[in-house]
């Protein structure tokens, strides 16, 4: 069985900058880490492979500094691992990071299911999985907080929807969305992590990606785009109304109304 | 500046510490300031009550426990009132109230964000510099509880796994305020171009230090060194610490954890020696913390894991070993922590241990999850303290009897039908156990366990370590390893508060 799990490097929290110009999240120079919500993801497809035989790999799209994602992917145990990295994948938002995943996938070959995080830290959107899936053509689920049986043909996994649990019995290939709280990740052994250290890891840019169309990656495949990232400005000041003071609420709700 | 709070009675929640001991008393008060403080010691010399210290209320030793009487909890003092950065050599410096807690005083530091409201224009500047630099800083000293107040840490003379690494309050604080037991208040100062008096000459022929063994990181009054050593672990019998000045380090740029495992302590102990000599070898990389986790500790979590959720972020630990040792790396960079682990692994296989159960944490996450480990075992022993008599212990043993001492206890404690951890810092020669008994018999049992213990410690020439302080719950174990300190320390606490007023109980009689 061969398990891919999409991850994603994301900056440490206290290290986010962003480019006030483009709106994007300033990557170079600040300290990536893997996804935490992709070390769930990982974690669930190493227990899959452990238990009923298998492989997991790890794929990243992004700078050079995802190279620590795909690592601490490595080191839990992934087999291999592909970085998808250019200017030309750059700012991409869900629709165009999703399609330059599926291009990879399906310039891969075979697979039987593909995991991914819930969302991640920085763009939170939760939804390359999906997006993914649909430019496959592969049954996804999301949610899905246990994996109960994988054979060879199906793999039947339970869904956290609204507190409810939905049992799914998905066709192979397919992709699952992972819970957050499905494990906790595994911490690495010393050994994996020296072994992931040196091992090599397989990089791709827009020209050895059979069959990827440039125009639909990165900035100019996106359909968003982020005008502004701002922090709020927090109004702090305030007064504090007695009952026998609500008189004074009334200019100030007129002058609201007419704005 | 606002009013000191005062309450009577007291709330039930200062009645307690983590020591699971319940105390009463009549008021406590929450000032603000040290005029307050010192106004509200005045008050309690003249009306001759008992006044009990409290900061956090972290403690496992039952010193913030009142005893009759009224308590000053200083725990509304908060602020951060000066700042000092050199940007050329990273020296830098914080003065405080002895209310701000250590996770408080890191989170500032880390985010670089912070009320500037008290500072001076010397500090404005010096920290508008700190935060335009690339470096981050951080208050050294890690014990394992991170809400403790920065006065009761150094009150306690609080370690952590840095006191590998020679990191403790007494090095740490550059300069103190006190408010001592009849009221005066007292500054003393490490500061540039100041140097603090020492004990001897500060307090004069009042009090009688000459007899007093060298300390070290043993529990009791520290007269070898000057008066902020000496104020620093006299857990509040001294005085009433207000303000402190504490150096601040560069957080090193590359830091990991590495958790690994052994058949015996004595591979534990030559695999520390021999990565100290690795580390020794290797420019910008050391060695900053070790601590050891025996066997006991894992199947404690196993049995209380699902009850602390401190426990639960941890990993599923093999059963079959009998010590693991984590161990804290800083370098300059990922190159030099690297180059230490490729050591480590064959220090590991030179000393015959299980190299593949060894984990390593090389990101902030994965490292806190494993630091963690001693903090969920102590939370999870506080439980248990809560509602039986726990038994602990905190010692310093001589290093040619460390590893024998460890294998043995940790032969017997398998036979034992109570709970007990045992741990330590290693590489100083400190063992940290409680015995945690359930039921009537186990308790009659323990507590011979801890009379055999005692007796065999004492036989060993171990020390009572200052870890945790002594507070109440240490008193005996105090008083039976190091008679002639617990004697002159009892001496010394006659002299500074006569009439027994200040926390009585706490580290000696009074």
């Amino acid at each position: 069985m061969k398990i891919f799990v999409c991850v994603k490097a994301v900056p440490e929290s206290d290290s986010i900058a962003f480019d006030q110009e483009t709106g994007h999240l300033k990557r170079q120079g600040s300290t990536a880490m893997i996804n935490p919500c992709d070390l769930v993801a990982m974690e669930a497809a190493l227990r899959c492979a452990e238990a009923y035989g298998g492989t997991v790999q790890a794929v990243s799209m992004g700078p050079d500094s995802a190279e620590s994602a795909l690592r601490t992917a490595l080191a839990m145990g992934a087999t291999h691992a592909h970085l998808l990295t250019s200017k030309v994948f750059s700012g991409a938002d869900v629709p165009a990071t999703a399609y330059t995943l599926s291009a990879f996938f399906k310039a891969a070959g075979s697979y039987d299911m593909i995991f991914c995080g819930k969302h991640s830290s920085d763009g939170d959107t939760g939804q390359v999985g999906a997006w993914l899936a649909e430019l496959l053509g592969i049954p996804h689920a999301c949610a899905v907080c246990r994996i109960s049986d994988v054979g060879d043909s199906v793999v039947r996994a339970a869904q956290n929807i609204d507190s409810e649990l939905l049992e799914t019995v998905l066709p192979l290939p397919c992709l699952l969305t992972i819970e957050n709280d499905m494990y906790y990740p595994r911490i690495p052994t010393l050994v994996n992590t020296l072994r992931a250290k040196r091992q090599d890891i397989a990089c791709y840019n827009e020209e050895s990606i059979p069959r990827l169309d440039p125009s639909q990656c990165g900035v100019s495949g996106s359909a968003t785009r982020v005008k502004k990232v701002f922090v709020p400005n927090r109004m702090r000041r305030g007064m504090m109304l007695g009952q026998d003071q609500l008189e004074l609420l009334l200019p100030i709700l007129r002058v609201g109304r007419a704005g | 500046m606002q009013d000191a709070i005062f309450s009577t009675p007291l709330p039930e929640e200062n009645l307690r510490d983590e020591s699971g001991m319940t105390g009463y008393g009549d008021a406590i008060v929450f000032p603000r300031d040290t005029a307050q403080l010192q106004a509200v010691i005045k008050q309690v010399c003249t009306d001759r009550r008992i006044l009990t210290v409290q900061g956090a209320r972290t403690g496992i030793c039952g010193g913030a426990v009142p005893l009759g009487g009224s308590v000053v909890n200083l725990s509304a003092m908060t602020d951060i009132e000066g700042f000092f950065f050199d940007a050329q050599t990273n020296r830098a410096h914080v003065s405080l109230q002895a209310g701000v807690t250590l996770e408080h005083l890191n989170q500032r530091l880390l985010s670089k964000k912070l009320d500037t409201c008290c500072f001076d224009r010397k500090s404005l500047a010096c920290w508008e510099a700190y935060r335009q630099s690339e470096v981050t800083l951080r208050f050294a000293p890690n014990p394992t509880e991170t809400s403790a107040t920065v006065g009761g840490m150094a009150a306690a003379n609080a370690i952590g796994s840095h006191i590998y690494a020679g990191v403790d309050m007494r090095t740490q604080v550059l300069a103190v305020e006190v408010v001592m037991p009849n009221g005066t208040v007292v500054c003393a100062s490490r500061l540039e171009g100041e140097s603090p008096p020492l004990p001897m000459d500060y307090f004069g022929n009042t009090v009688d230090l000459s007899v007093h063994p060298q300390c070290g990181n043993c529990a009791g009054y520290n007269t070898e060194g000057d008066l902020i050593d000496f104020i620093c672990g006299s857990e509040g019998t001294s005085g009433v610490i207000s303000r402190l000045t504490l150096a601040l380090a560069p957080v090193p740029p590359s830091t990991c954890g590495l958790l690994a495992f052994f058949d015996t302590p004595a591979q534990m102990i030559l695999f520390l020696a021999d990565m100290e000599q690795k580390a020794e070898q290797v420019a910008d990389g050391r060695i900053v913390g070790a601590d050891f986790f025996e066997a006991s500790c894992f199947r404690f979590i196993r049995r209380m894991r699902s009850s602390v959720s401190a426990l639960c972020a941890l990993p599923d630990f093999s059963t079959g070993v009998s010590v693991s040792l984590w161990l804290e790396i800083a370098a300059q960079n990922e190159d030099v922590i690297f180059a230490l682990l490729e050591d480590s692994l064959e220090c590991l296989k030179n000393v015959g241990a299980p190299a593949d159960l060894a984990l390593v944490a090389t990101d902030s996450r994965e490292f806190s999850r494993l630091q963690g480990l001693r903090h969920g075992i102590t939370e999870a022993a506080n439980l248990f303290s809560y509602e039986k008599k726990v038994f602990a212990m905190d010692i310093n043993v001589p290093k040619y009897e460390y590893s024998a001492l460890i294998a043995r206890l940790s032969v017997e404690m398998r036979q034992h039908p109570f709970e007990c951890v045992l741990m330590g810092r290693a590489g100083t020669g400190h063992l940290s156990f409680r015995l945690m008994p359930e039921t009537g018999a186990q308790q009659v049992l323990a507590e011979q366990v801890h009379r055999r213990w005692m007796r065999q410690f004492t036989d060993l020439r171990c020390e009572c370590a200052c870890e945790y302080g002594v507070g109440r719950l240490k008193r005996e174990l105090f008083e039976t390893l190091c008679p002639s300190r617990a004697a002159a320390t009892k001496r010394i606490r006659s002299a500074l508060d006569p009439a027994g007023l200040f926390s009585p109980g706490v580290l000696c009689d009074s």
